[in-house]
């Protein structure tokens, strides 16, 4: 089970990026023992400092949780590279050793299992999100995924995601609009953000009408009416013309800011200079103290500066995520799925060098496999039993994975945001395609390192190694064996699941 | 209630379709690291004699002068689908009539069509083709085998629809008040030796189709006044129902838990199979695809079912409630010779099909075929 | 859900194995895990709805049974206690079937048909009526045809076993005059498409497939009656009741009419509840001249119900003033004032006194339907159908804190 102490640290804490959780944790724990203060329960401070008590969540969050020493007969450091008999040691919620021969801290809780692996991540997921956001339609380049996150009516999806070994997941609203708008890296166990803004989401045959259909056997079946081909295309003409926007609004902003810097330089002359004038007019009093005077007034009421201001280019703030996106500092995912439009997606986008594109979907993406490897652009797959394999590369069914790995693209696996349920069945998935072709330790990079790195938290998740945030998971086997269960899952330096409960 | 036409005497189909006897295949040897019976329990380094189409031993040493096929992996019977439609479309539904309990699935047997390569892929060797959801009676479920193209049992096992999916709102009937009544009615009416008249004396299994436990409670009570045998077909969750369903005999096949399955669901397999009830899945391939057998195994699996118990599910279990666990679902002397080979354990998913034997024939060779069907 | 279940059933476990001079034979059954249906429960005030209340009362339940009543008793230490206990409450309209799937709408007319089928045992509303104290419900089919079939009468706890819920009850056929039999009909135009091209599409439509079932049932000679003309011919000869939903003056007055009219014509004589009487209070003669009984519908909230109703707050008070036998009823509703004690609070609020309210929905309804021999009063032999209150019943203040259905402690008021 979850530890219950996680629930109350949301209210004070909530989108607190991992990197600087220190400060608002600290406050949060201020006041929470200004009200153990009022409401006459020091009690709850001093039980805390009791090793291995049951604290409330604040209180505990100002120290560091209880010291970890994980033993495994495997410690997956990343896909491929593998500790035997190994301990990881966890202390104030980073990873602080991995050996052999480590030095376990005194007062350490020993977890031992088989294998001990990063968490896995899906980089394709709706979990944590209210589910109307989710599901909507019609978003905004600039909607943030992270205004979204839900942590009440969403607790029992993510705990289940947490006893699956889904620690985090890069969750996305508008998940059937053109535009789905900023995604939230969120980590799973307590629903808070490791990432407020991790890529912009957009997608191509999506957003057509409501549409519904009467069966051959009566019944009528609801669904989104399928987008034309040249709707299709004409949305990512959309998607270009957005980046192009973007290219133009931040060189417009760059512009604006050197004009500004220059004016701002010109105004500290002049005014430098009417000084000294006026200081020197001010000597000559008898002679020229009308002139002065008129050369004061000027300088007193600054008219020449408002004339010659530069102009600020006007905020729009679609324009501002896209600018973002063309300078390389968000990701962009296009969601797409048949080979026409992948090859128009990069045709359209190549000249922004900068840019960094991720495909979702990617059906057919084997045909462009030439050209996603030129531009290193990763490809999110969603292996589903339903897809149907017709043997030519237009169409390879379970075995996409494996054959986008063999051609050299960087294959990331997510669940596709059908349901948040469904990230939970992340490891079925990779599991799937491991099944169908895909090497093994290329599907466990596919739902570890590789949605880190792609989505700029390599540094912080996603490997086991010395400094990197403790978010891990302890198994009884192999990592994406069917049989295999999650001993211990640790998020954030504590025991979030222990199948022992 | 039945137009004459459609009542036709099954055992004609199937000499229909098999065509002429193929010629006898090549006796042969299988020697596993791992042989997984079907039936809960794992031989380990043994041999499997197929002879004739059939199983002729399991265990001993290899017969001399026989082929003898090195399995450096996992052995398993092939895989029973339950409840699938591939190929037949909306042939499967006679959408004119709610009851229409004698005819024939085998009829709309496409034993060309290309997706039956797709199971065989997956380990799939036996299929139970069953009518659509929307019939109360749809017909009698038809056993074939896609491997060989031929019709394995027709009439097989009577189809029936006790779910909300079978009320309509503007055609009788409308409730399951009507939708029993017109089912005690065409009990009460079967004619001798017709598909509900051997249901109701137990000589030809039921495939009950609920969704709900309400559903199940109202089709066990039905099941146990005409005395059927069989399954419960579909039930989403028999939490607080496993009492009931465990006193009737039935078993339960569950429909492919897709990603995202309810934990209620996941969790019912196991309560039920703790219970003793005969669990299986339902295969729905030409829905849900080929592989969602085997995800269903594997998502239950992650939920608690222990992975014997799936493959079970999947193999022996599935025949009995097929009713053909005398010829199907387990590696055993005198079972057709059914057999898959898996890189790993069979219910896991990160095992691949490495080769499939169907009727003693090999069908499927992973490496020789590049990952396309053998047919 | 699953977890939950499994939680309450170790609290309930727990709290026995707590007690462990708990009275009755029955405590051994707890190793098995099934609760145990003895208990001793200690009343300061007993209400008995059989006409008396008891001062300091000890009530023996045995095996699901009431096994003594001891008044002027102290409590036994093992006694669960309560300021007041009444008879489990009986709502002779909960309205907890599975909607349309309930009614057979192949034809308007299936007095045949049984409404158990559309009763779901896991419906989660059963578990809300049990702990609002409501031990024992009537479900007819939904309203949605003239005469939809059999009446059910089930316990409100007991496990997914519907079968072991049912109480033998009086045989009810349930149908309704009015606006609902007709709302989903219109006539065709054309060729029909669907099962709603039909008759009937106004009241005077509804009165017809009425009267026409009836008549024709009379004069079909008893060899040659099908299943649904005999229970129709039963509902004649009043071996089975007729429940009728009538809100309006109009609807309520043609129930009665075509009773009347059926007896003048020498067919026999139905046995009429009327369900959902909102307007009887303007009818009350025509009610006392036919003697037939009435289940009122939840007071509600703007005056007017359904069809334009107008229900007083005084209703109940009226027609039980006036000697008619009046039922209470919350039809199970999800809304938190649509409870069956809430709905006797009102009732008292319109002029009803407490004992009154409480026969309203225990005694009455019991005798209505039929189960006066199991339930709808305290009485040795009765069913342990018991609501432990923390006061005097249907105050605003008071609430239900212990239920008993059939002996099993559904809500532990030590809990």
């Amino acid at each position: 089970m979850r530890s219950k102490t996680l629930g109350p640290r949301r209210h004070t804490a909530r989108r607190t990026p991992l990197l600087h959780a220190q400060a608002p944790l600290t406050r949060a724990a201020g006041l929470a023992l200004l009200a153990a203060g009022v409401l006459g329960q020091t009690a709850w401070a001093q039980d805390s400092e009791a090793p291995g008590s049951e604290a409330p969540a604040a209180a505990s969050a100002a120290e560091e949780p209880q010291a970890l020493a994980i033993r495994a007969a495997r410690v997956v450091l990343r896909p491929g590279q593998v500790l035997e008999n190994a301990t990881v040691v966890v202390e104030g919620r980073r990873i602080t050793a991995i050996g052999a021969d480590v030095e376990v801290p005194e007062g350490a809780r020993v977890l031992e299992g088989d294998v001990v692996c990063a968490g896995f991540i899906d980089p394709w997921s709706v979990a944590g999100l209210d589910a109307n956001s989710a599901r909507a339609t019609s978003s905004e380049a600039f909607a943030r995924a992270a205004d979204a996150v839900d942590p009440y009516s969403q607790e029992h999806v993510l705990d289940e995601l947490v006893r699956a070994g889904v620690l985090a997941t890069r969750s996305i609203v508008g998940a059937r609009a053109p535009f789905g708008g900023l995604s939230v890296f969120l980590r799973t166990a307590d629903a808070q953000p490791l990432l407020d803004e991790s890529a912009l989401h957009t997608a191509v045959g999506v957003g057509g009408g409501f549409s519904q259909q009467r069966s051959f056997d009566g019944s009528l079946t609801f669904g989104f009416s399928e987008v034309d081909p040249l709707q299709r295309l004409a949305q990512i003409d959309k998607i270009a013309d957005q980046l192009r926007a973007g290219a133009k609004y931040g060189a417009d902003r760059v512009e604006y800011e050197l004009e500004l810097a220059e004016w701002q330089k010109e105004i500290a002359d002049k005014e430098e200079e009417l000084q000294d004038d006026f200081k020197k007019a001010k000597k000559d009093r008898d002679k020229k103290v009308k002139k002065a005077e008129d050369d004061g007034k000027e300088f007193k009421e600054k008219k020449y500066k408002e004339a010659r201001r530069p102009r600020e280019p006007r905020f729009d703030p679609e324009k501002a995520v896209f600018a973002r996106v063309v300078n390389g500092e968000l990701p962009l995912v296009v969601r797409a799925d048949r080979a026409l439009e992948i090859r128009d997606i990069l045709k359209q986008t190549a000249e922004f060098d900068r840019l960094r594109l991720v495909v979702a979907g990617g059906r057919s993406a084997l045909a462009c496999a030439r050209d996603l490897v030129a531009r290193d652009v990763p490809v999110i797959v969603t292996p589903s039993a339903s897809a149907k394999s017709t043997g030519d590369s237009l169409n390879r069914g379970l075995g996409l994975a494996g054959d986008l790995h063999a051609a050299g693209i960087e294959v990331l696996i997510g669940s596709g945001g059908s349901s948040a349920l469904a990230s939970r069945d992340l490891p079925l998935l990779a599991a799937l395609a491991v099944g169908h072709g895909l090497d093994a330790d290329a599907a466990l990079h596919a739902i570890t390192r590789g949605p880190a790195q792609v989505f700029d938290l390599g540094a912080d998740v996603g490997t086991l190694r010395r400094g990197r945030a403790a978010e891990l998971i302890v198994l009884s086997g192999n990592p994406l064996s069917s049989s295999t269960r999650v001993l211990f899952a640790v998020s954030n330096g504590e025991v979030v699941h222990s199948d022992a409960d | 209630m039945l137009t004459p036409l459609l009542l036709e005497p099954a055992l004609v189909l199937a000499g229909a379709l098999g065509g002429p006897p193929p010629a006898a295949p090549e006796t042969l040897a299988l020697r596993a690291a791992h042989v997984h019976v079907g039936d809960g329990t794992v031989l380990e380094d043994t041999v499997v004699v197929l002879e004739g189409g059939k199983i002729a031993r399991v265990g001993g040493d290899a017969p001399s002068g026989v082929r003898v096929i090195e399995v450096d992996g996992h052995l398993s019977p092939g895989l029973i689908a339950l409840r699938d439609g591939t190929g037949a479309g909306s042939e499967r539904t006679e959408s004119t009539r709610k009851l229409t309990p004698t005819v024939d699935l085998a009829r709309a047997f496409d034993p060309e069509h290309p997706d039956w390569a797709r199971l065989v892929r997956e380990g799939i060797t036996t299929v139970v083709l069953t009518p659509g959801s929307s019939r109360v009676a749809g017909g009698v479920g038809a056993i074939v085998s896609p491997a060989l193209g031929e019709v394995v049992k027709p009439g097989a096992l009577v189809c029936l629809g006790a779910s909300s999916r079978s009320l309509s709102t503007n055609e009788e009937p409308t409730s399951y008040a009507g939708l029993y009544a017109h089912l005690g009615r065409a009990f009460s009416e079967a004619a001798d030796g017709s598909p509900l008249a051997r249901a109701k004396a137990g000589s030809l299994p039921v495939m009950m189709e609920v969704v709900e436990r309400s559903e199940a409670m109202l089709a066990v009570e039905f099941a146990k006044e005409h005395g059927l045998v069989g399954a419960l077909v579909g039930l989403r969750r028999a939490d607080g129902a496993v009492e009931a369903i465990a006193a009737s005999g039935l078993g339960v096949v569950f429909e492919p838990a897709g990603v995202g399955a309810s934990r209620t669901t996941l969790m019912s397999a196991r309560l039920l199979h703790e219970a003793g009830v005969p669990i299986a899945f339902t295969a729905d391939a030409e829905s849900r695809g080929a592989a969602a057998l085997r995800m269903a195994a594997a998502a239950y699996v992650r939920a608690g079912l222990g992975s014997e118990a799936a493959l079970q599910a999947m193999t022996h279990g599935a025949a009995e409630i097929a009713g053909v666990s005398g010829s199907h679902g387990t590696i055993a002397a005198g079972k057709v010779a059914e057999l898959v080979v898996w890189s790993g354990a069979p219910t896991d998913l990160t095992s691949r099909v490495l080769h499939v034997f169907a009727g003693g024939e090999h069908v499927y060779d992973a490496q020789a075929h590049g990952g396309q069907e053998a047919r | 859900m699953l977890n939950t279940m499994l939680l309450s059933t170790k609290i309930t476990l727990a709290a026995a194995a707590l007690l462990p001079s708990a009275a009755g034979p029955a405590q051994d059954a707890g190793q098995d895990a099934a609760p145990t249906r003895s208990h001793t429960v200690h009343a300061e005030t007993l209400y008995t709805s059989a006409g008396d209340s008891i001062r300091n009362a000890l009530i023996v339940v045995d095996d699901g049974k009431i096994a003594a009543v001891s008044p002027g008793v102290e409590a036994t230490r093992d006694a669960i206690r309560a300021k007041v206990v009444t008879a489990g409450m009986i709502d002779a309209s909960a309205r907890i079937n599975v909607g349309l799937r309930s009614v057979e709408q192949g034809s308007e007319i299936t007095p045949e048909v049984e409404s158990r089928f559309g009763i779901d045992p896991f419906d989660a509303r059963w578990a809300r009526l049990a702990r609002s104290g409501v031990t024992t419900a009537f479900v007819a089919p939904l309203n949605q045809n003239c005469i939809g079939g059999f009446g059910t009468v089930v316990k409100t706890a007991g496990g997914a076993d519907l079968v072991g819920r049912t109480v033998e009850s009086a045989r009810m056929i349930c149908g309704a005059i009015g606006s609902q039999p007709s709302q989903r009909n219109s006539p065709a135009f054309g060729r029909p498409s669907g099962l709603y091209n039909r008759r009937p599409t106004t009241r005077m439509g509804v009165e017809w497939e009425w009267r026409q079932s009836f008549f024709d049932a009379g004069q079909t000679p008893a060899e040659d009656a099908n299943e649904r003309t005999r229970t129709l011919q039963d509902a004649l000869a009043g071996r089975v009741g007729v429940f009728v939903q009538a809100w309006a003056t109009q609807d309520i007055r043609t129930a009665v009419f075509l009773k009347e009219e059926l007896m003048r014509e020498g067919f026999g004589e139905l046995q009429l509840v009327v369900d959902c009487a909102a307007e009887a209070w303007r009818e009350i003669d025509m009610l006392k001249r036919t003697g037939t009984a009435v289940v009122l519908p939840p007071l509600p909230s703007q005056g007017r119900t359904r069809d334009s109703a107008l229900m007083p707050l005084d209703t109940a008070h009226r027609l039980v003033e006036a000697g008619v036998d009046v039922c209470l009823s919350a039809h199970a509703g999800d809304n938190p004032g649509a409870r069956l004690d809430v709905q006797a609070g009102f009732a008292m609020r319109g002029g009803l006194d407490r004992a009154q309210a409480l026969r309203a929905v225990t005694a009455v309804p019991a005798r209505v339907l039929g189960i006066a021999d199991r339930v709808g009063t305290v009485e040795v032999g009765k069913d342990a159908d018991l609501v432990l209150w923390n006061g005097e019943p249907f105050e605003i203040t008071s609430r239900p804190v212990g239920v008993l259905v059939g002996g099993e402690l559904v809500v532990d008021p030590r809990d």
